[in-house]
């Protein structure tokens, strides 16, 4: 190196250019800097990026940890089960099926044509309408929603690239129309739309749980962050007082009733009148709740039972009956002149049906007379039945577990001009819903007392403790049980010999009183000539009412009478219902099934269902069963004992052409099973149990194999299964 | 292999032998997620890395050993060859293009990129050129005006493959050994007055390169990044001042791109934060350091130029890859040298380390001979 710097020719050059072009290299004279700068320039370079490093590692460090964060978790959603609604012998009117859906990355299909293609040969869907899904504009679109475990399998075999299953849960009505606007719907979201499935959202819902996930760029879930989970719990299950085998005779008495007379629609509510307990509540048109999702019909969804309200005529006439029993002004053999048919009053003409001369009070109700009822009425005056439609509910709303329920009107006397009063005391003038007009009646049929009425019997929580018991609730007591009787006593002449005899049953003493209102045009001048509001009220028997029926149609057409178009069809109601063996015997045993129900779950009452209904019950639970015998009604049901334990379960139906009295089930052995299984094998086969001692089951009464009334009680002796040796010692 | 006096020799091949240390690791932690993916195996690219890291040691041991003229003395046929193939690549059906660009050369089961080899012929020709006087001496314009020719028959191909960032690289680097070795300044200024408007217009016709470019001066303004910017930022601000630890990266997970490739550091970031940036750096710095100790240890011009050359290789690649991961430079395919998991730049990087200590060698050679001149028949055998 020394010996280049010294060099001559470096000197002789130095002068002639700034470069210093001359200069040997390595020497500390201008040749060298070109050296040096490129040198420190990449130096500086890479002290430029540690100035940037440490502005995103150090200054900006908590920014991009979260942005970090939020781009490698998901939070993923662990949807909880919706609770069940049962009816009050346990039988589910809503459940969950698990479903599936079949989602596509379009990014790892190859082949979209062939993939689609076996797809529509599987699902049995139009290869256009999958080719229309899978073009929408998303790399992950869903083809197909809700399908059933066989399909997906099938999918599965064939290995489609980039089909995705997911699974979901299907809410599911199994009896279809069969209380459809009191049950209402959830939505796919699992949200309550209408009815109870509204009322209750909130315990049906549970609680949903979440997952957070790590995740890669393209979504792909790479591990769940075990820590950061919680998990979902079902829903609660609600309990009816409905019981599903009225609520099925009386939802076909009316459809045949309302399609029988060419009529708009009806409504029909049957209570337990002595706790106030609604055993069935229909109306048409209705729905089928299973497909409701798909289109809004608030006509068919309105529980109208509660939220529709019309002049209820006739049947309000108890209203004016009660205020001239309450009043003692009138006495029951007193005579009124009925105008044969006719009267003039306040400009206004009041008419009967049928002319009648003078009637007594009895019979001015018996035969339905407006004139008498108007006559009494006035006799009677504005507050008295004021006070008297007041007490029996009607102008305000009952107070029902159901969204949707109004008061209907009731006036103020200070409103009212004379012919109010009139009008009033039959019916008019005064608007009321079906279910006013059933608890009213509930209590002249237990004695006198106005009973809150009641949808819910049970309420279960998530963890299937009961926080709600029904427990009968009186609104207050509308009458002495003597004045109640005498009313009782009028009505049951209503149906033994004045317009209600079409209702009439040989050998049972039936309560009822017609109604036939004409309704208010459309354009509120008056009352329509040829629209009319037909009903009919009815409890049985007269003394110590276990049932009651209201059922009103609407616009019938063209026989409009209360007493020939409802009063029949609450009578085949009431005879169907009658056959049924023991429907207000207390409730048995109760074992609430799993959310979702399985083959294994508990077993519907089936007994007084009709065959088809019951097999599709059966099949939509996945129940194995046979049936033996001939009929259309199932008389009883039991799971035969099976010789190899291996064996699917299966239930035995037995079926005939009525519901009679004469059902029988084979007592099953249950001696060495846990008292669990027990009184869940016997009460799947309708029979009570009775228990003495704790553990497991050592004797049973009577023997296997006997024969044995359904709803008879057989009693089980258990001992604890706690080994002798492990019992302190005496 | 190493003389006496070689304190510098020995601090390079420490600073290369960590870093490809460095490079090993993470190469295995950010590629085993994408080979557990592709291929089943999550040890496929360590495996594949492993062989050339090898192979690229056994090269720069061999290069250690041979003689450096020997290489300068080859290199127009060499460079020669090369071109012949980058101009093959163009037109040859047989070359796959890889995202829209005709880089990658397979031959047997080897997949390379000529440009790498084609750089460091231009070197090896350029030593030997520039440095054919003894010293640096002004330069004519008729001496300018052939390298200037000779950069392009490199330059040019690269360029059309397209790989602008690889031909922007390789001219940077030829056009600073000129400016090294005594060009003109008046001819340098005066050609990068007449090419910057012609490179920049090229680069704005082409339709990908536009848009990283278009972005790179949207994110300058501040208008938000391209995700690969943006990845490699979370990237290395999720790592913070110690980096979540070795194999902690979730970035791998598909979110920065090229994990182990081009954007590696964006992974050191990560995993050893800011200490594990800083300590690349610093190696890289140490490795420049000890280079340019080399290059003025040199006695020869055209070893100097050799060294300086091979040193810049390294330092403008390493700078540049960071510059893009930090997104000062918008985004270009440049692997990270010595780290980055890639087959023909790794190869030819360690073969410039092993010429470099050639250089290193041979100087201290003549060196020790100087002062003990008189003695120097004793070492000579057959004396």
């Amino acid at each position: 190196m020394n010996r280049l710097s010294k060099s001559p020719r470096n000197r002789s050059h130095a002068g002639r250019t700034r470069l210093g072009v001359a200069a040997p290299i390595g020497s500390a004279d201008q040749g060298y800097w070109r050296i040096h700068l490129s040198k420190y320039a990449l130096m500086l370079a890479f002290m430029g990026i540690l100035v940037k490093l440490v502005h995103i590692q150090i200054v900006r460090h908590e920014a991009y940890a979260k942005l970090a964060n939020e781009q490698y978790t998901l939070a993923h959603t662990n949807k909880a089960a919706r609770g069940l609604i049962l009816d009050r012998n346990q039988v589910p009117l809503a459940f969950n099926r698990r479903r599936y859906d079949v989602s596509v990355y379009k990014k790892s299909v190859k082949d979209a044509a062939a993939m689609l293609t076996s797809l529509s040969a599987i699902l049995k869907v139009d290869i256009q309408q999958l080719r229309a899904r899978y073009a929408r504009n998303s790399s992950y679109v869903v083809l197909a929603r809700g399908l059933p475990k066989n399909q997906v399998k099938a999918i599965e075999m064939q290995r489609l690239e980039g089909i995705a299953i997911t699974r979901s849960t299907d809410r599911t009505y199994p009896f279809k129309r069969n209380l459809a606007q009191t049950l209402g719907f959830a939505n796919v979201d699992g949200t309550g739309i209408s009815g109870i499935e509204l009322q209750y959202d909130k315990l049906l819902r549970g609680t949903d749980g979440w997952t957070f996930l790590q995740k890669d760029a393209r979504g792909k879930r790479v591990m769940p962050i075990m820590s950061r989970t919680k998990k979902s719990r079902r829903g609660g299950n609600v309990i009816l007082t409905v019981d599903n085998v009225v609520q099925s005779i009386a939802e076909e008495e009316l459809r045949r009733a309302v399609i029988r007379h060419n009529a708009k629609g009806g409504t029909v509510v049957v209570t337990n009148p002595g706790t106030g307990e609604i055993l069935g509540l229909a109306s048409t048109p209705g729905f089928d709740p299973n497909r409701a999702r798909r289109k809004v019909d608030s006509e068919a969804w309105r529980i109208r039972g509660i939220t529709d309200i019309f002049e209820p005529g006739s049947t309000f006439k108890i209203a004016t009956m009660l205020a001239a029993l309450t009043s003692r002004k009138i006495k029951r053999g007193d005579l009124e002149f009925c105008e044969n048919g006719s009267y003039q009053v306040y400009n206004e003409t009041i008419n009967d049906s049928e002319g009648h001369g003078y009637l007594t009070f009895d019979d001015i109700f018996i035969y339905s007379s407006n004139i008498g009822t108007a006559k009494t009425a006035a006799k009677l005056g504005k507050q008295q039945l004021y006070r008297a439609a007041r007490d029996l509910g009607f102008g305000s709303s009952t107070g029902v577990e159901l969204p949707g329920e109004v008061s209907g009107i009731l006036k103020k006397p200070s409103e009212w001009t004379n012919y109010t009063l009139l009008a009033m005391s039959y019916g008019h003038e005064v608007a009321v819903t079906a279910l006013q007009m059933a608890m009213a009646y509930g209590a002249i049929a237990n004695g006198g007392m106005l009973m809150k009425p009641a949808i819910v019997q049970e309420i279960l929580d998530e963890r299937d403790r009961t926080t709600f018991k029904f427990k009968p609730q009186v609104v207050r007591q509308v009458m002495q049980p003597k004045i109640a009787a005498e009313m009782a006593e009028i009505l049951t002449g209503v149906v033994e010999k004045g317009t209600g005899k079409l209702a009439r049953i040989e050998g049972i003493e039936i309560a009822g009183k017609t109604g036939t209102a004409q309704k208010v045009r459309r354009d509120k001048k008056g009352y329509s000539k040829t629209k009319f509001v037909a009903s009919f009220a009815c409890f049985y028997p007269a003394e110590q009412a276990r049932l009651l029926i209201y059922m009103c149609v609407d616009e019938p057409n063209p026989n409009y009478y209360g007493g020939t178009v409802v009063a029949p069809a609450v009578k085949r109601i009431l005879e169907r219902i009658s056959s049924i063996p023991d429907k207000q015997l207390p409730d048995r045993h109760k074992r609430v099934p799993s959310s979702e129900v399985a083959s294994d779950a508990v077993i519907p009452k089936l007994v007084g269902h009709d065959r088809i209904t019951a097999e599709r019950v059966l099949r939509e639970l996945g129940i194995k069963y046979r049936i033996s015998g001939a009929g259309n009604v199932v008389q009883s049901q039991h799971i035969p004992t099976l010789a190899n334990p291996e064996e699917e379960k299966q239930v035995l139906l037995v079926v005939g052409s009525t519901g009679g009295d004469n059902e029988h089930v084979l007592m099953p052995k249950v001696t060495g099973m846990s008292l669990r299984q027990a009184i869940a094998k016997l009460s799947g086969s309708g029979l009570s149990v009775k228990v003495t001692g704790t553990g497991r089951v050592v004797g049973q009464q009577p023997s296997a194999g006997s024969e044995m009334r359904v709803g008879a009680t057989c009693h089980l002796e258990c001992r604890a299964s706690i080994p002798a040796s492990f019992l302190p010692k005496p | 292999m190493l003389g006496k006096d070689s304190k510098a020799d020995s601090t390079l091949i420490l600073a290369v032998a960590l870093l490809l240390v460095m490079g090993v690791v993470l190469v295995y932690s950010a590629s085993s997620f994408k080979a557990q993916e592709s291929f089943g195996d999550g040890h496929y690219f360590l495996k594949n890395h492993l062989y050339r890291v090898i192979l690229g040691i056994l090269l720069m041991v061999i290069a250690s050993q041979v003689n450096y003229r020997v290489w300068l003395n080859i290199s127009p046929f060499v460079l020669g060859i090369c071109c012949l193939i980058l101009v093959y690549m163009l037109f040859a059906d047989s070359v796959t293009a890889v995202r829209g660009s005709r880089r990658w050369l397979t031959v047997g089961f080897l997949t390379f990129q000529p440009s790498d080899f084609a750089r460091a012929a231009l070197i090896l020709f350029l030593s030997l050129s520039l440095g054919a006087s003894k010293r640096i001496a002004a330069k004519s314009l008729q001496s300018f005006l052939f390298h200037l020719g000779i950069i392009s028959c490199v330059v040019l191909p690269i360029a059309l493959q397209p790989d602008i960032g690889s031909a922007l690289l390789t001219a940077f680097l030829a056009l600073v050994l000129l400016f090294v070795a005594g060009e003109r300044l008046r001819h340098l200024v005066m050609l990068a007055m007449t090419t910057a408007p012609l490179v920049l217009l090229y680069i704005l016709r082409e339709g990908y390169q536009r848009v990283r470019v278009m972005k790179y001066l949207s994110a300058l303004r501040g208008d938000g990044l391209e995700w690969q910017a943006k990845q490699a930022f979370i990237a290395l601000g999720h790592g913070g001042l110690f980096g979540v630890g070795l194999g902690g990266s979730r970035q791998k997970l598909h979110f920065l791109p090229d994990p182990f490739t081009d954007f590696i550091f964006g992974i050191v970031g990560e995993e050893l934060g800011l200490i594990g940036t800083t300590a690349v750096i610093v190696l890289f710095m140490i490795l420049i350091w000890s280079g340019f100790r080399i290059v003025r240890q040199c006695d020869e011009l055209a070893g100097k130029i050799l060294a300086i050359g091979l040193v810049l290789n390294i330092g403008i690649y390493a700078a540049a890859n960071m510059a893009v991961v930090v997104s000062l430079l918008p985004t270009t395919g440049i692997p990270m040298p010595f780290l980055s998991y890639g087959g023909s730049a790794l190869l030819v990087n360690l073969f410039g380390v092993g010429v470099l200590l050639n250089i290193a060698d041979q100087s201290h050679r003549a060196h020790e001979l100087r002062p003990v001149g008189r003695y120097a028949h004793r070492r000579k055998p057959g004396r």
